[in-house]
């Protein structure tokens, strides 16, 4: 399956070099696209997986999953511009007004790429129609974290549902209805238990770094923050005061250690980890109940095993 | 249930070493949470366990 990875971002980069004749964005587009093609494409490959497993043969596909791919390096943008906190990015070392710019760009080069993956025009708009609404569901959830006003554990599913689970609800649909099939409520069901898995991961991740992508330090409501506020015993009050505003960032600075105590202490790294797993026996359960999945099993667990770089 | 579960485990070495070791009654959590804890608990060593990371 790693070898479709060069003709994604082969297909990636001709879309914007053909699309794109401004010259500023076409380089700037180039430059991206470049740089998320240093993560191997697991989007795209989610596509061409499920349109394989789907009965699908045809190098259409490879089209699709750039339209997938250019979708995603699109919401990246965004959410860094949001979030201001990749300053590696090649996106953040541009102006933001072209970085924004490019990202507005490349949604509408994905959508475009998307109408033109098949010549049959009922296909074309169900892959269209199905394309939105996963984006809009996403685009809501984005919403939702960037207000960051998540106040118990079941609001935060469902935002990272939406957030994170439609993108992945996304590309495996693309796959399935490029190979002909009706949508597939079982694997917007797995889709979803995937995004949350893997939701849960980052968030212990990001719970546990000590710089500017920190959920503490950034005083962001994940799963986990929450946990860890209502499990905290009297010793670690500055952890309270710091999430509520009473500290501030340079009071907290030296104190990583404790908090990486109080986080195994209390056990909410345990509880993290669990909460994932579960999720991601409840997807390995759904794909089991997914006859066609039978030949594509293996490839597609490596798939989300492999770790980015 | 898991949530109290979890923090009476972390608290107590010897309930730790009991649900490790499948000995502990987990009153009160469902099947599923079950499942994932022992799997979590019998992997805790290895860092790799899990699937991967799908976004930054």
């Amino acid at each position: 399956m790693n070898d479709c990875i060069p003709l994604i971002g082969q297909q990636m980069k001709q879309l914007a070099k053909r699309w794109f004749t401004a010259e500023p964005l076409a380089e700037l587009a180039e430059r991206f696209i470049e740089d998320k093609l240093q993560e191997a494409s697991k989007f795209g490959r989610l596509t061409v997986i499920h349109y394989r497993m789907f009965g699908g043969g045809g190098d259409e596909v490879f089209r699709a999953a750039a339209a997938v791919e250019l979708s995603i390096l699109a919401s990246d943008i965004l959410d860094d511009l949001q979030d201001q906190d990749a300053p590696a990015k090649p996106w953040m070392q541009v102006p933001g007004a072209a970085a924004l710019h490019v990202a507005s760009s490349l949604l509408t080069l994905s959508q475009q790429t998307m109408l033109d993956c098949t010549e049959d025009d009922g296909m074309r708009l169900a892959l269209a129609g199905m394309m939105n609404r996963y984006l809009l569901q996403a685009a809501n959830g984005q919403m939702l974290d960037i207000m960051n006003e998540i106040t118990d554990e079941q609001s935060y599913l469902d935002m990272v549902r939406q957030k994170s689970s439609m993108l992945l609800s996304f590309a495996c649909m693309t796959g399935v209805m490029l190979a002909g099939h009706p949508w597939h409520g079982v694997i917007e069901q797995y889709a979803v238990e995937i995004g949350i898995a893997a939701q849960l991961r980052n968030d212990i991740r990001d719970l546990l770094r000590w710089d500017d992508k920190s959920d503490f330090l950034q005083r962001k409501r994940t799963l986990l923050t929450l946990f860890l506020l209502e499990s905290l015993g009297e010793e670690d009050k500055w952890i309270h005061d710091y999430f509520d505003g009473r500290l501030s960032v340079g009071e907290v600075a030296g104190r990583r250690q404790s908090f990486e105590e109080a986080c195994e202490r209390t056990g909410t790294i345990l509880y993290g980890s669990v909460m994932s797993r579960m999720h991601y026996n409840r997807f390995e359960e759904l794909l089991d109940s997914v006859q066609e999945s039978g030949p594509w099993k293996s490839t597609f667990l490596q798939l989300l095993n492999q770790e980015i770089a | 249930m898991l949530k109290e579960t979890i923090r009476q485990l972390v608290s107590s070495t010897e309930k730790m070493s009991m649900a490790m070791g499948g000995q502990l009654q987990l009153a009160g959590v469902s099947a599923a949470e079950q499942k994932a804890l022992l799997g979590e608990l019998n992997n805790k060593n290895d860092k790799n366990s899990g699937y991967a990371y799908m976004w930054n």
